[in-house]
């Protein structure tokens, strides 16, 4: 069944699917423990929710190729839309089982439009109220995911690895960018031609750059959205707070807008070098929670899954 | 191959997640490690006039006299990246390390406790011309 993914702002059921759904996830245990994850102390629990956020931090490590810090399974380079739209179909899946509802759809937070806000406005902007998502804290004290309801069990320590912990969600608005992306900046990266470019990697000027948000000015669109937010959704574990499939949401809607446009196309071919593993058209994803390989060129039409009430 | 709602809503039942993370075990047995991108040293590679340039640069940071060892990488616009903050990217190292310090504030306080890879300075480990 096809869902229509809609925005969080305006429409106040797909808000409140959405944060049903991530508390029910949060507190779902389908046995994995912290043990499992190789993290020390006694073993605890580990949620299907928290799961993707494991996901997401194990895909970080995965340097493609080894050897070099810069493009990984899931960032840096031509996979990065693809992995992310893959990891967004998966968790909305759960959703929908967990809510018995095979119509809910991810809701996408519209980052730009509040990007036209003046800046002192842009964190008091309706997302942020506790009919929203809650707003700024460490921890944040109000809305769903506020500490009395909502525990980050899992984060990463500064050396990049994971630990268990057991704290309220933390969000630092403004405090490390003072605005979000704009309207225009949206069409600029919509203009650009080349959906990637070689060597593949942060310093192209291809769309999949500029919307990830290395060029042409860092940080961008993407990675501004993450910074402007602060707190949890600085390290690699960036999943932890909810927001993240909120700003890739409104991310994969930007790509859906590039390829209406422009055509289901992707780079880099299967005929490129094995160092791009993981980001070449036939290559399977990196994942942890399905067996079934997903290649990006499987994903480039995902009109069975989904659709946008509105594109950009 | 086309993907189909079916297969894929099956696919996300939680027999099928249990599957999938035993077929898993042994990455997710390693999913706490410490994110490396491979060696300690990073190195920038350009062609210029058929001449093929590497820049090799490793860095010692200490945050009030505790060694701060992690990788960090240049990229050729000579702009340093930090796996602890995946979506940024700075101008300089003294500034990484700063923001580092403002988001694992507690890591840094006094009273934290030395962590097992807080190694003292390596004398192997040279400033070999870091851009930035």
């Amino acid at each position: 069944m096809a869902s229509i993914r809609r925005n969080i702002v305006t429409d106040q059921a797909a808000r409140d699917a959405f944060v049903s759904g991530v508390l029910a996830l949060k507190a779902e245990f389908l046995g994995t423990t912290t043990a499992d994850i190789g993290i020390a102390g006694p073993a605890r629990q580990v949620s299907t929710y928290d799961l993707f956020t494991v996901w997401h931090h194990l895909a970080m490590g995965q340097m493609t190729p080894p050897g070099q810090a810069d493009r990984n399974a899931a960032h840096s380079g031509p996979v990065f839309l693809p992995w992310h739209r893959l990891m967004l179909l998966l968790l909305e899946l759960q959703l929908q089982r967990v809510l018995g509802d095979d119509e809910v759809g991810l809701p996408y937070w519209d980052w730009a439009a509040d990007g036209a806000l003046p800046s002192a406005a842009q964190p008091q902007a309706p997302i942020w109220q506790p009919d929203g998502i809650g707003g700024t804290g460490t921890p944040v004290a109000d809305g769903p995911f506020g500490a009395d309801r909502f525990q980050v069990r899992i984060d990463s320590d500064r050396f990049g690895r994971l630990r268990a912990t057991d704290r309220g969600l933390r969000r630092t608005l403004a405090a490390g960018v003072r605005t979000l992306p704009t309207p225009q900046q949206v069409s600029a990266a919509l203009r650009r031609p080349a959906y990637d470019l070689s060597p593949w990697d942060r310093g192209v000027a291809g769309f999949r750059n500029h919307l990830e948000g290395w060029r042409p000015a860092p940080p961008g669109l993407h990675n501004r959205v993450h910074v402007w937010i602060g707190g949890d959704m600085g390290p690699a574990t960036s999943p932890n707070d909810p927001v993240f499939y909120l700003n890739h949401c409104n991310v994969d809607r930007i790509w859906e807008a590039w390829m209406v446009d422009r055509g289901r196309s992707y780079q880099p071919p299967q005929s490129a070098s094995d160092q791009l593993r993981f980001h070449r058209t036939d290559d399977p994803m990196y994942s942890i929670l399905i067996t079934q390989p997903i290649t990006p060129g499987q994903v480039l039409d995902i009109g069975t899954f989904y659709s946008y009430d509105q594109l950009t | 191959m086309d993907l189909g709602y079916t297969e894929l809503a099956a696919a996300s039942r939680p027999d099928a997640l249990r599957a999938a993370l035993a077929a898993n075990a042994e990455e997710l047995r390693h999913a706490a490690d410490e994110h490396h991108g491979g060696e300690m040293a990073s190195v920038r590679r350009a062609s210029y006039q058929g001449h093929e340039i590497e820049v090799w640069t490793t860095y010692e940071i200490t945050v009030d006299g505790r060694p701060f060892d992690v990788h960090l990488t240049v990229d050729n616009a000579g702009r340093v990246h930090y796996h602890g903050l995946p979506t940024r990217d700075f101008p300089s190292v003294i500034g990484l390390v700063k923001k580092a310090i403002d988001v694992f504030g507690d890591e840094f306080s006094s009273d934290s406790p030395v962590q097992p890879d807080e190694r003292g300075p390596d004398p192997h480990h040279h400033d070999h011309g870091g851009g930035a």
